[in-house]
């Protein structure tokens, strides 16, 4: 064997522990569902928080607002801080923006298009940061970092209306199809990256605290409460009367801050930390009123949620709600193209299907499958049409967002089966 | 012994570890593979790498990198230099300034700045500032003065509370720069006052004991708050 390639395989195989080492650490394959719910949130996040700034948008941001360019320049040196107000001249490109971004938020926490309207997100919402840098506090930080990490990452590709799209495509073509899952080791490095981000920053939370007299002497949640950004009279009372609850709070944080990004990694002691940092952040949301910092925190700490815990609760939902059998016509165009619409949103496959044409049911006779679809259910019964609907939007969790039609009390009912049965009556025409 | 080529399928023997295994002319060749240890299946880490193995103690090659994985293998490397690269970026934004710091921010300086990622994460260190109010007082056409607590308008259900607040906070922080044109905005919204003049005031609150507390005080009573002011300025004339 020649000399080089003897030390090159040597050099390979010294090597190859390592390079497997840096695999598990980055390059596992799974899937996105971590980022996802991250992903969700924050969008759902970030459109409500600017939805409610849009009365103050001139104020806030406009040049003759708070902020006029003149005294930007005080605020603003580097020509690396950059916002999209900086080049707009007219209230209109003001309004056209915001209304843009909303739009883009509102799609980025339903996955529409996901792959640029996370891009257009993330470069709004770091020009309102840089167009305003007096108003920003925490939060706007954190939701840049993560958005980042969103962007990197291959999220939209499940909990979205961009899988709802390439699960139709499939099922177009056939009913049966069920791509799989979107699994990637990409989507797990950028998983350890928002991991990483959140350990870094509750470390840093930590250690910035330790040097302060106030949270060393255990007064800090005291003063915290005696401000007037969070003044509560009845909380102040109760601590002032049991004040050992201020050292115990101001303990519990710290402590809380600085064993986060140590034992959040290990198997055993990830839920538990997992656990009390979302109760610390509960808390700032309840005792604090800052839900929208909590929010944001706590769907970093999603990051944290193994895939094994979400597929294994998904797994349990479906046993609870027990399997579910849809049959129809498959003589029926319309009715093909509305299950192929109906089971896209079905993202834990809990709803089985049958041709009554091809595979006629032992419960439903062929006369009754005429006029309706039907659902049956694990202990025989079958339901019809509307009530079979019904009965499955308030099961299957991609298709929750229909409750609203069909549970509104009476109303839903009184004119759902009548548009069900005209429907149903006029398919062939459809 | 030449390099050997190979487009045979690896065999998956477990057993108490996981291996791929070729049955190669020259010998048998095999590669450990990681094993989950909750449910002892075998798993092959993603890893684009050129495949080695020892067949009868000698290193030797298997297939040969195809283009596929010559891509692989640099989108592996420049996946993994992203990383590495986020990663020192986001912890060297939050570390305490020194001298290592600083050099290393100057490298990173432009990707931190343009993607918001400069942050120290102190959130209420060292120490809880108790934050000061901010009231201003409005002098009209007749010498009445109109004390105004923009405070008292918001809601802490809202994000304007803090966006609001802290406005006010930045102006008292910084009444030199802001001082003169708060006060110019204020007299345009209180137009309808006639107002001749603008008074900016800082409150500043004193410490406040759980003895206060008990005691029926308030931590913003008159006695706990001292009054500053940071700026009068005179309302354009209409």
């Amino acid at each position: 064997m020649p000399e080089g390639v003897m030390l090159a395989g040597a050099n390979q195989i010294t090597f190859a522990p390592l390079r497997q080492a840096w695999s598990q650490l980055w390059f596992q394959d799974k899937p996105t569902t971590p980022l996802e719910i991250a992903r969700i949130g924050i969008g759902a996040a970030l459109l409500l928080h600017y939805g409610l700034a849009t009365p103050h948008l001139l104020t806030f941001w406009g040049d003759d607002g708070w902020m006029p360019r003149a005294l930007l320049a005080n605020e603003i040196a580097d020509p690396w801080q950059q916002s999209v107000f900086f080049y707009f001249t007219a209230p209109w490109q003001w309004l056209t923006f915001h209304a843009l971004f909303l739009f883009c938020c509102a799609a980025f926490m339903l996955g529409w298009r996901t792959s640029w309207v996370k891009w257009a997100v993330l470069i709004g919402h770091i020009s309102y940061d840089y167009r305003n840098p007096v108003m920003t506090y925490g939060v706007d930080s954190i939701t840049a970092c993560l958005l980042l990490i969103l962007c990197f990452a291959p999220v939209g590709r499940a909990m979205s209306l961009d899988r709802v799209r390439e699960v139709r495509s499939a099922k177009r073509k056939n009913l049966a199809a069920s791509p799989p899952a979107f699994t990637s080791a990409w989507a797990f490095a950028c998983t350890r990256l928002m991991q990483i981000q959140m350990a870094v920053l509750f470390f840093f939370s930590g250690i910035g605290k330790l040097a302060g007299d106030d949270w060393r002497g255990g007064d800090a949640i005291w003063w915290l409460f005696t401000n007037s950004y969070y003044y509560n009279n009845d909380i102040l009372e109760l601590l002032a009367k049991q004040y050992w609850l201020v050292n115990v709070a101001t303990y519990g944080t710290i402590l809380i801050e600085i064993a986060f990004p140590f034992l959040i990694w290990q198997r055993r002691s990830r839920p538990y930390l997992l656990a009390a940092a979302l109760f610390l952040h509960f808390q700032f949301a309840v005792l604090m009123h800052l839900y929208y910092f909590s929010w944001v925190m706590a769907m970093g700490h999603m990051s944290f949620v193994r895939p094994e815990w979400l597929s294994g609760l998904g797994a349990a939902w479906r046993r609870k709600m027990g399997e579910m059998e849809m049959i129809y016509d498959g003589n029926c165009g319309f009715c093909k193209r509305s299950m192929v619409w109906f089971l896209a949103f079905d993202g834990l496959r809990q709803i089985q299907i049958r041709d009554f044409r091809t595979n006629p049911s032992p419960i439903v006779s062929n006369e009754q499958m005429i006029k309706a679809l039907y659902l049956v259910l694990p202990d025989g019964r079958a339901l019809p049409g509307f009530e079979a609907y019904r009965y499955v939007v308030l099961r299957v969790p991609g298709l929750w967002w229909q409750i609203p039609f069909f549970y509104v009390p009476l109303f839903s009912r009184l004119f759902g089966h009548p548009i069900y049965n005209w429907i149903a009556a006029n398919r062939s025409r459809l | 012994m030449g390099q050997e080529e190979t487009s045979l399928p690896p065999s998956v023997h477990t057993g108490n570890r996981c291996r791929l295994i070729w049955e190669l002319p020259a010998g048998r060749a095999e590669i450990r593979v990681g094993m989950r240890a909750d449910t002892g299946d075998c798993t092959l880490i993603v890893s684009p790498v050129r495949w080695f193995a020892k067949v009868e103690g000698s290193p030797v090659h298997l297939p040969s990198l195809t283009s596929a994985q010559w891509r692989g293998r640099l989108t592996y490397a420049a996946m993994s230099l992203l990383l590495v690269w986020h990663s020192l970026a986001i912890v060297v934004a939050s570390s305490p300034d020194n001298a290592i710091t600083r050099s290393a921010r100057s490298l990173f300086e432009p990707y931190l700045t343009l993607f918001r990622l400069k942050n120290e994460w102190s959130f209420y260190a060292p120490d809880v500032r108790v934050e000061p109010g901010f009231r201003y007082v409005v002098e009209d056409a007749s010498a009445e003065r109109h004390t105004f607590v923009p405070a008292d308008k918001l809601s802490r259900y809202l994000p304007t509370d803090i966006w609001v607040k802290d406005w006010y906070i930045h102006v008292m922080d910084n009444p030199e720069t802001y001082g003169e044109f708060v006060a110019a905005y204020l007299c345009r919204e209180h137009a309808s006052l006639h107002p001749v003049s603008i008074t900016l005031l800082e409150l500043d609150q004193n410490e406040f004991s759980p003895q206060d507390q008990l005691n029926g005080k308030h931590p913003f009573d008159p006695e706990f708050l001292d009054e500053r002011p940071l700026a009068t300025v005179q309302c354009p004339k209409a």
